[in-house]
């Protein structure tokens, strides 16, 4: 699903080159559950977000779904991403002027007239609120919800355009313990009903021990993979 | 100790948000620019009219009068003369000129002076210094406009009535100027030895009769006591160097005061972007300021903290505005100078600039004041329980809010009172701009609230989402509306009123309306005129007499008693002037009967002739429906009574009378007519004047598509002198703008690179943002041109009484043009949001 060759990126940070990620290989099978940890500053982060297009790496390749993500363009990516691919935010990463159903809508509205205004796209956000548990909270805003009930309309978006690869960056780096287990059951449960491959970054640990494959990376290198026997 | 440490903190405390409150700033720099730029304007026009005083009015006294001076006046000037007191004379009336070689005519304004006019200043010539000599001979010296509209060149010959001149050069500039009034009445200077020649003041044409003195100062006012009485009886009125002084320092002060009162508009919206942008930067301080709570500081050093960034902000952007006003004072006299008579110096005026910098770290401290106020609330234990979100603000305490409210108006009134020519002006002001505030208040809300009631759900994602955007939490909508939109109001509402009135003067679309006008016409020569635009196949719209005649008694009391009367407190002027009044038996399209009865019926035998009087002068005069007024017509009483009033609508091209008496009363007095005339074809408008002027040279003729023209030009200056300082407005709401999009830039970032990160595309982003731009734009317009009808309406038809028509179009075009501007700004201002990847800005976020 998801193949990494070579990867190295470097930024500019007061004028030197600031090297993030270096030599980083790895292959991600459809459908499979990957934790990523590691420590802050590790480069955790933005190899997710090199996974998801969101830049080009200094150098590498990148395969998501057989497609080389160097050779497309910005909005070609961006194509790519609202085709294939969810994402969970630490921060929820709502928009503010937008009621909770019209935030799980904005993947489906983004791929164009059709799909975004359909009634089935409408039916599949409302089923999805109704499945994370805020049936009776769709037409609040942002501003109006706890912090798990923001991160769970954030779940209901990731899974809204039926991604075939699911990004989260720290799920529950901003939840409260008891709230965070209560999301992370809800995104195991949602994943293995849609079988999506899922990305997971966390220094959680009790979060990376229920994913498949661990990776650890520190000052941006992995410095492990390894795979837990099936339970 | 408690002094000093606020002061510290304020400064360490500004680090972070120093760049960023700079836009603040320029908020009330503009506003502090503009009265420091008109009020050192007026000080300099008061310093230059005291410099020039002598030099404007040319001589220590001048006497004036509307009739030849009497005998008994004359006999005094003979003694003056005698015991050696120079002594000039300036004889002013209209008539026509008529350049022979090109056979082309123009009403002028003839002045025939005699030597040694003016003793002070001089007047330049080109060819120089012709001035002295040319009265040698039967010479003229004109204003440039004259060779133009007579197409005429020096040397030409010039028919002034019966006599002709050669025009020796042209006046280039004369003390006491306007150069507006030449478009109205362009000067022909002819020798008053030849004045006779032009056989040209008969009866009833208007002349002005004026005698300039050179004069000891000390010998002023016991030489006007003494004759007081004698020159009062004569109707002779007096103007001395310091009246004339104080005439003319009052009249451009008023103006320049007024035109401050529009550059204050800009200083309050100034305020209204601080009271914005200080919003914003509360939210960001809520933390910094609990800390302070936390480790001990009390509300009033937190408060002072804060307070004391937006001073030394405020005095930042005033120091700057005050720059700005100096350098734009230096432009005011090309601005202002067609309406000044006199050339205008410019010098640093050290105390207007200081009261700038005053004014705007006021305007700045208590436009910050209301959202300061949170600050003060702040509960210090924010800084353990903070929540992920900012977290709601606190409210202030309610009385604190009222007394700065109360505050904020007092400040308004303060300063209008201030900047007023009158205090009564500057109240009214004061409310005025409360109430346009509310109802530009009020439409924002509305226009919002329709734009949430009627949210186009169908519309696409990027139109629904751009629209949203307008909602965002802490969004500057309405405070970005009522920027733009008073400064669309102030400009739309000027050009509505502007086009109104031009429309109002368009002669050519009303066929209705005479544009082509005769008056000195003498009783013989009434019907040779009227023959001779009948031979042209022109047909005298209308004929009106015109009789003049001075009134004698008010209801049987001598007018040299009627002053001293303590309950109507009449002016002399209208009293003793000289009233030009006519006969006829129907009202005329241009007035309206508000009072008394027409005369339809007959006048029962033995009654008093009855007379209809215009409103406002029948107030001045103190006279009510019933009361009787004697007239001195050339001589002879004749005894009237009021029987009704009439409101006027001056503005018509028409003549129009104070008085008009019924038929039957005045046909045998002596008079002279009007005679009103249309024709569209400009070239027989031309050729039937010059003909009546070789015909009748007593006759003068006008065109009044010239004097339309000239009005519309005037108009076009007045407004363009207005707008210029509502300029300032707009500019204020530009810097609003700017620092409402900056303040929101962040979320506005945050939201791009989220719909990126999603897979929106950077059409999309760009769409989205190009919608919110738009909407904003739009509503802002629409705001301003909203109120602007309602303003134009209101200025027309209740102002100057006269109908008004929306110009749709042109407001289209205000309101397309606003759009185009927020957006151009708008999209300028988030290039870096729409371009990056999203990576990249993920990080910058982070930062």
């Amino acid at each position: 699903m998801i193949e990494a060759q070579d990867l190295e990126q470097t930024y500019q940070s007061g004028g030197r080159p600031l090297t993030v990620l270096r030599q980083i290989n790895l292959a991600i099978a459809p459908g499979e559950f990957v934790a990523i940890m590691g420590p802050s500053g590790s480069g955790k982060t933005t190899l997710l977000g090199l996974l998801a297009g969101l830049d080009r790496p200094t150098r590498g390749t990148i395969r998501l779904d057989g497609e080389d993500l160097g050779a497309l363009s910005e909005d070609a990516r961006a194509r790519m991403r609202v085709e294939k691919v969810g994402f969970v935010f630490q921060t929820f990463q709502l928009m503010p002027t937008l009621t909770a159903l019209e935030n799980v809508l904005v993947p489906l509205e983004l791929r164009g007239r059709a799909a975004g205004n359909g009634r089935t796209a409408e039916a599949r956000a409302r089923q999805l609120l109704e499945r994370v548990g805020l049936g009776d909270r769709m037409d609040h805003y942002p501003a109006q919800l706890s912090g798990g009930e923001q991160q769970r309309v954030g779940l209901a978006r990731a899974f809204a355009a039926e991604p075939r690869v699911l990004l989260a960056d720290e799920p529950t780096g901003s939840l409260d313990a008891e709230t965070g287990h209560a999301v992370i059951d809800l995104l195991v449960a949602l994943n293995r009903d849609a079988g999506t491959t899922l990305v997971l970054v966390t220094h959680d640990p009790a979060l990376a021990a229920r994913a498949r494959r661990v990776i650890r990376i520190s000052a941006g290198a992995i410095v492990s993979d390894t795979r837990a026997e099936p339970a | 100790m408690r002094a000093p440490f606020a002061l510290v903190m304020a400064w360490r405390e500004s680090r972070g948000s120093r760049r960023r409150l700079a836009l603040y700033l320029g908020a009330v720099s503009l506003g502090v620019a503009a009265l420091v730029a008109i009020n050192s304007f007026r000080a300099d026009v008061t310093a230059s009219v005291h410099a020039q005083a002598r030099t404007l009015l040319g001589a220590d006294l001048a006497l004036r009068s509307r009739s030849p001076f009497p005998d008994s006046v004359e006999a005094v000037f003979d003694s003056l003369r005698a015991s050696g007191v120079p002594i000039a004379r300036v004889t002013s009336f209209a008539s026509m000129a008529l350049a022979v070689r090109s056979g082309r005519t123009r009403l002028v304004d003839v002045r025939a002076v005699t030597e040694g006019f003016p003793f002070y200043g001089t007047i330049a010539t080109n060819p120089p210094a012709l001035w002295t000599t040319f009265r040698n001979g039967p010479a003229v010296l004109v204003d440039p406009a004259v060779l133009v509209y007579l197409e005429a060149a020096p040397g030409d010959t010039v028919q002034i009535g019966d006599a002709r001149f050669v025009i020796t050069g042209v006046v280039s500039d004369a003390p006491g100027d306007v150069s507006l009034w030449s478009a109205i009445g362009p000067r022909v200077y002819l020798p008053a030895q030849y004045l006779g020649e032009t056989h040209l003041l008969q009866f009833g044409s208007l002349a002005q009769y004026r005698a300039y003195f050179q004069l000891p100062d000390a010998q002023i006012q016991p030489f006007l006591n003494h004759y007081n009485t004698l020159l009062q009886h004569s109707l002779i009125s007096s103007e001395t160097v310091s009246e004339q002084e104080e005439d003319l320092t009052r009249a451009l002060g008023r103006l320049a005061r007024y035109l401050g009162l529009v550059g204050l508009i800009a200083l309050l919206l100034g305020g209204l972007g601080v009271g914005s942008a200080v919003n914003v930067f509360v939210r960001d301080k809520l933390d910094g300021a609990a800390l302070l709570r936390c480790l001990g500081a009390s509300q009033r050093t937190v408060l002072a903290v804060y307070l004391l960034q937006a001073a030394a902000l405020g005095l930042i952007g005033a120091g700057v505005g005050v720059l700005l006003g100096v350098l734009v004072q230096a432009a005011l006299p090309a601005v202002f100078g067609e309406f000044l008579p006199l050339d205008v110096s410019v010098s640093l005026r050290w105390s207007t600039m200081l009261t700038g910098l005053g004014i705007g770290v006021g305007t700045a401290c208590l436009f910050a004041l209301l959202p300061l106020l949170q600050l003060r609330e702040v509960s210090p234990l924010r800084v353990l329980r903070r929540e992920l979100d900012a977290g709601p603000v606190p409210r202030p305490a309610r009385w604190w809010r009222l007394v700065v409210a109360a505050m904020m108006v007092a400040g308004l009134v303060a300063l209008s009172r201030w900047q007023a020519p009158r205090p009564l002006v500057g109240y009214a002001f004061a409310a005025a701009v409360l109430v346009t505030t509310a109802a530009l208040w009020l439409t924002a809300k509305g226009l919002i609230w329709a734009t949430r009631r009627w949210f186009p759900r169908r519309a696409s994602y990027v139109i629904r989402q751009g629209i949203a955007n307008l909602f965002r939490p802490q969004n500057q909508t309405v405070a970005v509306m009522l920027a733009i939109g008073f400064g669309v109001f102030l400009i739309t509402t000027l050009y509505v009123v502007q086009r109104s009135l031009v429309a109002q003067f368009a002669l050519d679309a009303q066929p209705d309306r005479p544009n082509l006008v005769f008056f000195d016409v003498q009783v013989d020569e009434k019907d040779s005129v009227a023959r001779l635009l009948d031979a042209r196949g022109v047909r005298p719209l209308d004929v009106a007499p015109i009789v003049p005649a001075r009134i004698a008694r008010v209801n049987g009391r001598p007018i040299d008693s009627l002053p001293s009367d303590s309950l109507h407190r009449r002016s002399p002027w209208v009293l003793r002037r000289e009233y030009r009044n006519t006969y006829r038996d129907t009202l005329v399209s241009s007035e309206r009967l508000t009072a008394g009865t027409w005369w339809t019926a007959a006048r029962p035998h033995g009654d008093l002739p009855r007379v209809s009087v215009e409103e406002d002068i029948a107030s001045s005069l103190g006279v009510g429906l019933g009361d009787r007024i004697t007239w001195n017509v050339q001589g002879v009483m004749v005894e009237t009574r009021v029987a009704s009033f009439r409101q006027v609508s001056w503005a018509r091209f028409q003549p129009n009378f104070f008085v008009v008496f019924e038929p039957g009363v005045l046909e045998r007095a002596p008079q002279t007519f009007v005679l009103l005339a249309r024709t569209t074809d400009p070239t027989l408008r031309a050729e039937l004047q010059r003909d009546v002027t070789l015909s009748f040279p007593g006759v003068s003729s006008l065109d009044l598509t010239l004097v339309q023209r000239t009005l519309d030009s005037l108009i076009a200056k007045v407004t363009l002198a207005i707008r210029f300082m509502a300029l300032f407005s707009i500019g204020s709401g530009l810097v609003i703008l700017i620092g409402a999009l900056t303040a929101s830039r962040l979320q506005r970032a945050r939201e791009a690179v989220l719909l990126k990160t999603l897979g929106a595309s950077t059409r999309q982003v760009r769409g989205i943002l190009l919608t919110e731009y738009s909407a904003w734009g739009s509503l802002a317009a629409l705001t301003g041109v909203v109120l602007a009808g309602a303003g134009g309406w209101a200025i027309m038809t209740r102002l100057f009484e006269l109908p008004f028509r929306l110009p749709v179009l042109p407001l289209l075009g205000v309101w397309l043009a606003v759009c185009g501007l927020v957006v151009a700004v708008g999209l300028a201002h988030s290039r870096a949001v729409v371009r990056g990847t999203p990576l990249a800005m993920w990080r910058a976020l982070s930062e």
